[in-house]
């Protein structure tokens, strides 16, 4: 039992994770309408600002806001420069060019940093606790209890404010929300960066666990993915419970069935999402539509 | 008087098309304007024209102002509102926040009330203040039109589009939404524009009408001059 809820914690852990990148990318499908491959690795920039912040002799708690401001003003450029001028586009030719980004970004930040993998110290120090034979790690609740909040704040945003109504109307019926004078360009920029805010968010807080290096958000954005899917595209909420999902059942599998201990244990998200989309194509908590990918 | 709404030599295209060729026409402050003509005529692309959905040739006036290179997010900050074809509804979200989304294009001096607008509006239209809380894409024909209606309102326009408010509506809806229109004129000072293939209601609501006929001007007057006029009591009116 103790062994089951080490690895429901650490499962947990790393779901807040996957969670994060998986609201990105609903908040990005669900304006643009196409996945954005580019997310997980405008995380991992993101993630490697803070660590070049950091070894500059910031504290952590100083830089971490500053890198969500330049995530957000990224994730603002990267709509206006890259997705704005292909509006008429269709969804597959944007999904080329958010591939052209995932492997352009990939490639500056190896270049850039080169591939040898980096350590960002974790802002929450390496205290263990232990309850009832189950470790936990300050690290775990403490990018668990940033994640939280900043996934609550989004909610909120999209949910209580104009701003998040703006964002909402203009990705759902752009004509329309012109007609009351709704700037729907700016409103879909905002949610690209707002999207690049959770995912810096993400990436960060998992690059203590996950180690710093150009490809470190791949396979978390592969799971992301599954959880998105999971969740249904375009369902906020969806996505952060089918991050927890996910990041548990991967955990759960791992230990417990001998075959995905290893490698292969990368068969879990693919399993979920071929699942998915036999039984419940729009997802968990998405609604019946055309599923675009 | 000069007017509220002015348009000279206004010409869209559909394509390769015309849809307007060389229209004229003016709103007059207060009143409420009937766009007639069948299908095709060119009566959404006139109303898309002012509204500035659609790109035109010509020059329109709005309260003096040339608004040809405006947006059309820009014009309906400026004070044009207009209930689309179709009517909009923004479906997932809640009757309420789709209310919430017309106050959005009110400017700056009506901010503060927008919540006694909402009040009266939920007194123009009880069933929505009934389901405010409904997923909007869940309402009826007639009320989404209504939500329609009622969201542009919100924004405080001077001038109100509204395309077809009676399609796919029963006659006892018709009635009502058209009661509603020119409450709404006198409650809200507001000028409307109203396209219609129902030619008898329109005319019993407007003061004026303008009959368009293969995106021209046909025939503009009083609304009783236009119904004697023989071609519109053969097309429209005969029995």
């Amino acid at each position: 039992m103790t062994l089951f809820f080490q690895q429901l914690i650490s499962g947990l852990a790393i779901g807040f994770v996957y969670a994060g990148l998986a609201l990105a990318l609903s908040v990005v499908y669900e304006g643009a309408g196409v996945l954005n491959f580019a997310q997980g690795e405008m995380a991992t920039v993101s993630a490697f600002l803070a660590w070049v912040l950091t070894t500059r002799g910031m504290t952590f708690w100083l830089a971490f806001p500053i890198v969500l401001v330049i995530s957000f003003v990224l994730g603002v450029a990267v709509e206006r420069i890259f997705i704005r001028p292909l509006e008429r586009a269709s969804e597959q030719e944007l999904l080329m060019v958010t591939l052209a980004l995932y492997l352009g970004i990939n490639a500056i930040v190896g270049w850039s940093a080169g591939y040898l993998q980096k350590t960002l110290t974790s802002p929450f120090g390496s205290d263990v606790w232990i309850v009832h034979g189950t470790f936990i790690t300050s690290q775990q609740v403490g990018a668990a209890a940033v994640l939280v909040g900043v996934l609550l704040l989004v909610g909120i945003l999209f949910q209580r404010t104009s701003i998040g109504l703006r964002i909402r109307a203009a990705a759902q019926n752009p004509e329309s929300s012109r007609l009351l004078g709704i700037s729907v360009g700016w409103m879909l920029a905002l949610g690209w960066g707002i999207a690049a805010v959770v995912g810096a968010a993400a990436g960060t807080m998992a690059a203590p666990t996950i180690g710093l290096q150009p490809d470190m958000m791949g396979p978390v954005l592969l799971l992301a993915f599954a959880a998105a899917a999971l969740g249904g595209f375009g369902s906020r909420v969806g996505a952060v419970v089918g991050g927890l999902v996910i990041g548990v059942a991967s955990s759960l599998a791992a230990q417990y069935v001998d075959l995905l201990a290893g490698d292969l244990n990368q068969i879990v998200p693919f399993a979920v999402i071929l699942v998915v989309l036999l039984f419940r194509p729009q997802g968990l908590f998405g609604r019946a539509s055309a599923l675009r990918v | 008087m000069s007017a509220l709404l002015e348009g000279r030599a206004v010409t869209a295209f559909y394509g390769d098309a015309p849809a307007l060729q060389d229209v004229d026409f003016e709103v007059n402050e207060g009143e409420i304007l009937a766009v007639l003509g069948p299908n095709g005529a060119g009566k959404t692309t006139l109303l898309r024209a002012i509204s500035r959905v659609v790109r035109t040739r010509g020059e329109i006036r709005f309260r003096g102002d040339s608004i040809v290179r405006l947006s059309a997010d820009q014009a309906a900050r400026r004070g044009i509102g207009h209930v689309p074809e179709g009517r909009g509804t923004f479906v997932d979200l809640t009757v309420e926040e789709n209310l919430r989304l017309g106050s959005l294009a009110r400017r700056r001096a009506d901010r503060g009330r927008a919540l006694g607008d909402l009040q009266a509006v939920y007194q123009l239209f009880p069933i929505l203040a009934e389901f405010r809380g409904r997923r909007a894409g869940a309402l009826s024909g007639g009320q989404q039109q209504m939500l329609a209606i009622a969201r542009a309102v919100l924004g405080r326009p001077r001038l109100l589009l509204l395309d077809e408010p009676s399609l796919g509506l029963g006659p006892v809806v018709v009635n009502e939404v058209f009661e509603r229109l020119s409450r709404i004129r006198e409650e809200w000072s507001t000028t409307l524009v109203v396209a219609e293939q129902n030619v008898r209601q329109a005319l019993r609501l407007a003061d004026r009408a303008l009959l368009m006929r293969t995106g021209r001007v046909a025939l503009v007057g009083a609304t009783d001059e236009v119904a004697q006029d023989p071609a519109v009591q053969r097309a429209y009116l005969g029995d």
